[in-house]
């Protein structure tokens, strides 16, 4: 294994290049297959991903690589809560972006297969849809309705129950 | 700032916004962390994701996640007939509608009760002394059924019931009325003694223990003797064991919670002298009929009065081993004594608590926990759910709910419940009101882990929704990690429509008894009939079925 100080360049679709330690581009599972495959010294492309989502995700893999390395170096107990806050406060400002951002995020952290980045953002969205009506989630995510009116009567009916 | 759509090629035909252009692993997980409330509101917004929102694994979780045994029977898919033709093969079962199940509540509020009622003897004036529900004693039916073709399996339980003068045993199918498959007199039992506590050994064999402390096996007929015996004489019945603790009588048996182990409680309270017995429990190893173990409260003073086996399921190891028990100190007032139910007696020094007692049956069962309770009556009757909650009633209070986790204080205490003879009701009951109000507050308990249903003295039954407090979802029924997501907990919430009254089967019992037969919602008691015309009045064993 390499040690930190190799650093590896990672270039987005639209030709911008990040040079990031190989520790924080193994976080994707994507990154760390090709860099297996073709060694460190070479560029990666990432073709499906655009440039300022790629700048995101890296940011999320240095944070984490720094929250597991904090995790290691602690000697006592509670500051693993204090670490816990630190990153989910981390989390918090790092969430705080735009409704098409968090998808592009989402398909980025697919793709490159970040898990914890994924199941972050999965729990975003999840949060965001939580206790709204089909009319608020129509209108907050722009979905269109193509029920007929026969359908939408039906399925309306189909979950009386969870309108009660 | 191009869209994400246009950037990342998808297969997903329906991509009008971009959660709905998500790929649908991603989209899955997404749903999967949702509350089911959400996700039915999901599968109205659009087609796409009605679609991704009635994936069965999503609402198989969330049922799992509730409910210990989701009634998976009463909700079937709708399969076309040309895929599955008809009739279909035995043993195969429908795949189940969780989403229905789910917004039906599993079949409980969706409850219409149909009542059956079983004369449990022939004779108008016998007292009803025990009944039991033995879980899925399917293959004691298939070997003494007549008819196989109608046997439905393990889905059946077997209700037996005795009275002074005879001993029955029905069964409980999925439609119609119970059956009766056993009847007997009590005088081919043995002469002079009833029999108070039963219990299924598995097979074709029920133990049955009678107030002189002995064991009975019932067991059916050789092949040769039933072809041309009907089908309600198939059983002979074998005496099994001397007496032992001075004729104490058994009030409760077990099997099961340790290979090959019969567990009888011997209740000393119920026994005409005081001294010397004292409760205790016996170990029988079914293979040689031999008393293996006793064992006795730790402390002299205190009586053994009931015991449940910890696990409801037998899903934890540890606990399926483990035996709880409930014990009271001795100093039992004479009133109380002659009451019928002398472990209620609350009219003792306030150090005298009842206790709960834990047993290991792995090793010689001995006492390996014992917990000080904070009243000084105990219901002879306690029950477990879930692996880690044990259940009890006191005069003054009629439910105390435990975790084994956390035993300084019950979770949560129901401190009284409403007098509902003669009250304003908005609904009307499932059985109709009580003839009178209560003499205590102490309830028989029984649950099958999803219901908690607790029959009053006066006969009125009362249900608690444990779905609603011990839901199981992630953490195995864990109250602490289930407070570390700050969800609600039981005893910090308040819930002013607990429980719910479902009505009264009025009985003159002593000890009135309500057992839930587990799976389909079924309810058995004894109850009080009285036949229009009949001047007297039947004491019967009662069924209700409810919901389906």
């Amino acid at each position: 294994m390499a040690g930190k100080a190799v650093e590896v360049k990672l270039y987005s679709c639209d030709g911008e290049d990040f040079r990031v330690p190989s520790t924080v581009a193994s976080r994707s599972e994507t990154v760390k297959n090709m860099l297996e495959d073709t060694g460190e010294e070479d560029a990666v492309p990432l073709p499906n991903v655009h440039g300022r989502t790629l700048s995101l995700v890296l940011d999320f893999c240095k944070r984490l690589v720094q929250y597991e390395k904090d995790l290691q170096d602690i000697t006592e107990d509670f500051q693993h809560g204090q670490l816990d806050d630190e990153f989910n406060a981390w989390k918090q400002d790092f969430l705080d972006i735009d409704q098409a951002v968090l998808y592009e995020l989402i398909m980025a952290a697919n793709f490159l297969n970040v898990a914890e980045l994924l199941d972050l953002c999965c729990k975003e969205v999840a949060r965001l849809i939580k206790g709204k009506s089909p009319e608020e989630i129509r209108a907050y995510f722009h979905i269109k309705n193509d029920f007929t009116p026969q359908e939408e009567e039906e399925v309306r009916r189909e979950n009386q129950w969870a309108f009660e | 700032m191009p869209e994400p759509q246009q950037e990342l090629s998808h297969s997903s035909s329906c991509k009008t916004c971009p959660i709905e252009a998500l790929d649908s692993d991603t989209l899955q997980s997404i749903l999967g962390k949702l509350d089911a409330r959400t996700l039915a509101s999901v599968s109205c917004a659009s087609r796409c994701l009605r679609q991704q929102a009635e994936n069965s694994t999503l609402w198989r979780s969330l049922c799992t996640g509730r409910w210990s045994k989701p009634n998976t029977l009463l909700f079937p898919t709708h399969i076309p007939a040309e895929r599955f033709p008809d009739p279909s093969p035995p043993g195969v079962r429908p795949a189940t509608d969780y989403k229905r199940l789910y917004g039906a509540a599993n079949g409980w509020h969706a409850a219409e009760a149909s009542l059956f009622a079983c004369r449990a003897t022939q004779h108008d004036d016998s007292q009803p002394l025990a009944l039991k529900v033995l879980p899925s004693a399917g293959q004691l039916l298939s070997s003494t059924c007549s008819q196989p073709a109608t046997f439905t399996g393990s889905e059946e339980a077997l209700v037996a019931g005795s009275t002074l003068a005879s001993v029955g045993v029905w069964s409980l199918g999925l439609e119609g009325p119970p059956r009766q498959v056993l009847s007997t007199n009590s005088s081919r039992i043995n002469g002079d003694s009833a029999v108070l506590a039963f219990e299924s050994l598995g097979g074709s064999t029920i133990a049955a223990g009678d107030d002189h402390g002995q064991i009975h096996l019932l067991q059916p007929e050789s092949q040769a003797a039933t072809a041309d015996s009907s089908q309600a004489s198939l059983y002979n019945i074998r005496i099994l064991s001397q007496a032992i603790f001075w004729n104490a009588p058994i009030t409760d048996l077990t099997y099961g919670a340790a290979g090959n182990r019969l567990l009888a409680l011997h209740d000393a309270t119920l026994a005409d002298s005081w001294t010397p017995p004292r409760g205790s429990i016996a170990a029988w190893d079914t293979h040689t009929w031999r008393a293996v173990d006793t064992v006795q409260e730790f402390s002299e003073s205190y009586h053994l009065v009931c015991f449940a086996t910890g696990s409801s399921d037998g899903s934890l190891a540890e606990t399926g081993h483990e035996l709880v028990a409930g014990a009271v100190h001795q100093g039992i007032c004479n009133r109380c004594y002659n009451s019928g139910v002398p472990s209620l007696c609350c009219h003792k020094s306030l150090a005298h608590s009842a206790l709960l007692c834990i047993f290991d049956t792995r090793a010689s069962l001995s006492e390996v926990q014992r917990y000080s309770l904070p009243h000084r009556s105990l219901m002879p009757r306690l029950t477990c759910a879930r692996d880690h909650y044990v259940f009890t009633s006191h005069v003054g209070a009629p439910l105390c709910t435990w975790d084994r986790r956390y035993m300084s204080m019950p979770l949560h205490q129901e401190d009284r419940l409403w007098n509902i003879a003669g009250a304003e009701l908005d609904a009307p009951l499932l059985f109709g009101p009580p003839s009178r109000p209560v003499d205590h507050q102490a309830l028989f308990l029984d649950t099958d882990g999803d219901v908690l249903l607790g029959r009053a003295e006066n006969g009125m039954m009362w249900a608690w929704d444990l779905t609603v407090t011990l839901g199981i979802a992630g953490s195995r029924g864990s109250w602490m990690s289930r407070a570390l997501d700050n969800t609600v907990h039981w005893s910090w919430a308040d819930y002013p429509d607990w429980p719910i009254p479902l009505g009264a089967w009025d009985t003159n019992d002593y000890l009135a008894t309500a057992y839930l037969a587990h799976g389909h919602f079924q309810m058995v008691g004894q109850g009080h009939i009285s036949p229009a015309g009949s001047s007297g009045s039947n004491e019967s064993v009662m069924v209700a079925r409810l919901g389906g």
